[in-house]
């Protein structure tokens, strides 16, 4: 029994040793796409350009959040007081605030007739405690305040001190105003007629350049400056910023190739063999005997190019706060091809000549225009100084090559940076 | 005979297929060795991880069907783990051999799938087997009794066997396990371990003596 059972193990062990199955070609495929799904959503510290389709997805993400959060929370939407004109129903009232000395009482009413249609008043109600109201008011204006009082009607049993007090009540009123007057923060500044902005910024840039043969895909660092003219919610902006693309130079050449096939010792001079007087001694050189063959082949080399880029925007901010801005822009990108280095095409043969030399790599435009759209996220580090985030989507309008068979390219990318407003 | 010019036609065709992706790239038809395909994968280039997977496809495959109940369990298998290896091939240290590592990734991929499917009922299903096709001519195995069974059908044989069974079997005759490493491995006691390998055998003689009576076997 043993022995059969024995016989078992061995009979698959050695029968499947050696089997040849193979599993359909589409394993490949599937192992190949989840490798890319793995690298897209993982960190690679050694390569940061890896991580462009992370931060993309992570700062669209967060924009989208952030956008989202603030629609849905902001109540107090951006307000220019020289712009508003409060209806009555507007005017808050200040009902029966009651100071009493001694006998006397004040009773400091502002009653719904009065005619507030050409001041600029804002009364904001507040409720500190049952017995107290708190009226802020901006901006501040005498006359408003003075009609106010006017309006005080006091009981007739001290009229004097009722008069001071409600005098007091005002002066009071007064000071809570100036309190209640903020500071001025990014929301205000923002509605200064002109301010320029200078910063720099840098990000990552991925492009794509479709070839009739397949795509040509390239993730580029880069980094430029800003400038910047901001007037109300809108703004124009312009800069320089330098990146550097790689791409595959091609070449097609004759070449011959050498291989030696035998060898021969060349005699260069004699001397006399001193110990034999009849003989001498051959002075010689070993040389090889090349055969050649001619050969055709391609190389692709490495080429680099340089691009300067000129932006021109026009954005709208959309959403301020206290210390942020979000924003959206459209924009025309001059493209300005400013140098381009490549390496010298290498054949696998040892030793080789070229004979001929085609360059087929296709040649690039010199001058590129794109459209290109984006969202623009700052937030005010100091009253001056504020960090920017800026994901785009760039469509060319033209493609890169020369080629007439190349079509347009795209691109998207990030920027960060700082700028300083002035 | 036939086994060898098999193989030989196999190795051929690897070699080809290598070719064909070193000649789509920068290498020029130079078929870079183990440790240069090794390298280009922890650099996570595409290219190397394909010819990797193109020399060690077949080989592991033959071992991920052993661990499978049919042909598209064997891909999902294989698949899984050539993705752990790809993901966690800097941990290959270089002692051993790459094809032993890689051998190891699979069975653990096949234990992890055995025990996260544990708590299904064994049942003996037939019907994969139908499916199953082996894209290679058939090898004919010469065994005691003077009856040839071909490659095919001693696979067939090992899916057709329960998954508890199958895995105890495979893990034992195939990986030379211990049954108290197989009870480790799989989370089961030793005397079920042992239980499983008998039935197994049990199971895998009855369908044989079964194929030599109905003259299935080739002979």
């Amino acid at each position: 029994m043993n022995a059969d059972r024995q016989n078992i193990d061995d009979l698959f062990r050695e029968g499947l040793a050696d089997c040849n199955f193979a599993p359909s070609t589409k394993v490949w495929g599937k192992i190949s796409k989840r490798l890319s799904w793995y690298e897209f959503i993982s960190l690679n510290f050694t390569n940061f350009l890896h991580n462009s389709y992370l931060i993309g997805t992570a700062g669209l993400t967060a924009s989208a959040l952030i956008t989202g959060t603030l629609l849905l929370t902001q109540v107090d939407p951006p307000t220019d007081l020289s712009t508003v004109t409060p209806q009555p129903k507007e005017v808050a009232v200040v009902n029966e605030s009651s100071h009493e000395v001694g006998n006397a009482v004040a009773h400091s009413t502002v009653t719904p007739q009065l005619n507030v249609a050409d001041q600029p008043i804002v009364i904001d109600k507040k409720e500190r405690n049952p017995q107290e109201q708190i009226i802020a008011l901006q901006p501040a204006e005498p006359s408003s305040l003075e009609k106010r009082s006017s309006q005080t009607t006091i009981s007739p049993l001290n009229s004097h001190e009722a008069k001071l007090n409600v005098e007091t009540l005002i002066a009071d009123l007064d000071l809570r105003e100036v309190l209640a007057l903020p500071s001025k923060t990014l929301k205000d500044s923002c509605t200064d007629p002109i301010l320029l902005c200078l910063g720099f910024n840098m990000g990552y840039m991925q492009r794509s350049l479709p070839l009739t043969g397949g795509d040509v895909t390239s993730k580029n660092p880069f980094g430029g400056l800003v400038a910047r003219v901001e007037s109300g919610r809108w703004y124009a902006e312009t800069g320089i910023s330098l990146h550097e693309e790689e791409d595959h130079g091609y070449y097609k050449a004759f070449y011959r190739t050498f291989d030696s096939v035998g060898f021969y010792e060349k005699v260069e001079s004699y001397i006399p063999d001193p110990s034999k007087p009849d003989e001498v001694i051959l002075i010689t050189r070993r040389l090889a005997i090349w055969d050649s063959v001619d050969r055709y082949g391609e190389a692709q080399t490495l080429m680099n190019y340089r691009y300067l880029n000129v932006p021109f925007k026009l954005g709208y901010r959309f959403l301020s706060g206290k210390w942020y801005n979000l924003s959206a822009y459209g924009a025309g990108v001059m493209s300005l091809q400013t140098a381009t280095q490549k390496t010298d095409p290498v054949f696998s043969s040892r030793f080789y000549r070229i004979l001929v030399l085609e360059d087929h790599t296709l040649e690039r435009r010199s001058l590129l225009w794109s459209l290109q759209a984006g969202l623009r996220f700052d937030v005010a580090l100091s009253k001056r100084i504020f960090w920017e985030f800026e994901p785009w989507y760039r469509v060319y309008t033209k493609s890169a090559y020369l080629s007439p068979l190349s079509k347009s390219g795209q691109a998207w990318g990030l920027n960060t940076g700082f700028s300083v407003k002035f | 005979m036939k086994r060898n010019d098999q193989k030989k036609q196999a190795n051929l065709n690897l070699s080809g297929n290598l070719l064909n992706i070193a000649e789509s790239t920068t290498m020029k038809g130079k078929i870079p060795d183990d440790n240069q395909i090794i390298e280009g994968c922890i650099a996570g280039k595409r290219t190397f991880q394909n010819m990797l997977y193109q020399k060690y496809a077949r080989t592991m495959y033959v071992v991920c069907l052993r661990y499978a109940s049919n042909h598209a369990e064997a891909e999902d298998l294989l698949q899984e783990g050539f993705v752990k290896a790809f993901l966690n091939i800097r941990n290959y240290t270089g002692k051993g051999s790459f094809e032993g590592w890689l051998k190891r990734i699979m069975i653990n991929t096949a234990i992890s799938l055995f025990i996260k499917n544990k708590s299904k009922q064994d049942v003996i299903s037939t019907d994969d087997i139908e499916s199953f096709s082996p894209i290679e001519d058939e090898v004919m195995y010469e065994f005691p009794g003077a009856a040839q069974a071909t490659t095919r059908q001693l696979m067939q044989l090992i899916q057709e066997l329960p998954e508890g069974y199958r895995m105890v079997f495979s893990l034992y005759a195939f990986e030379g396990f211990q049954h108290q490493e197989i009870a480790d491995k799989l989370g089961i006691s030793v005397s079920t371990s042992k239980t499983q390998l008998l039935k197994a055998r049990k199971y895998l003689q009855k369908q044989i003596d079964q194929l030599q009576k109905e003259e299935r076997l080739d002979l």
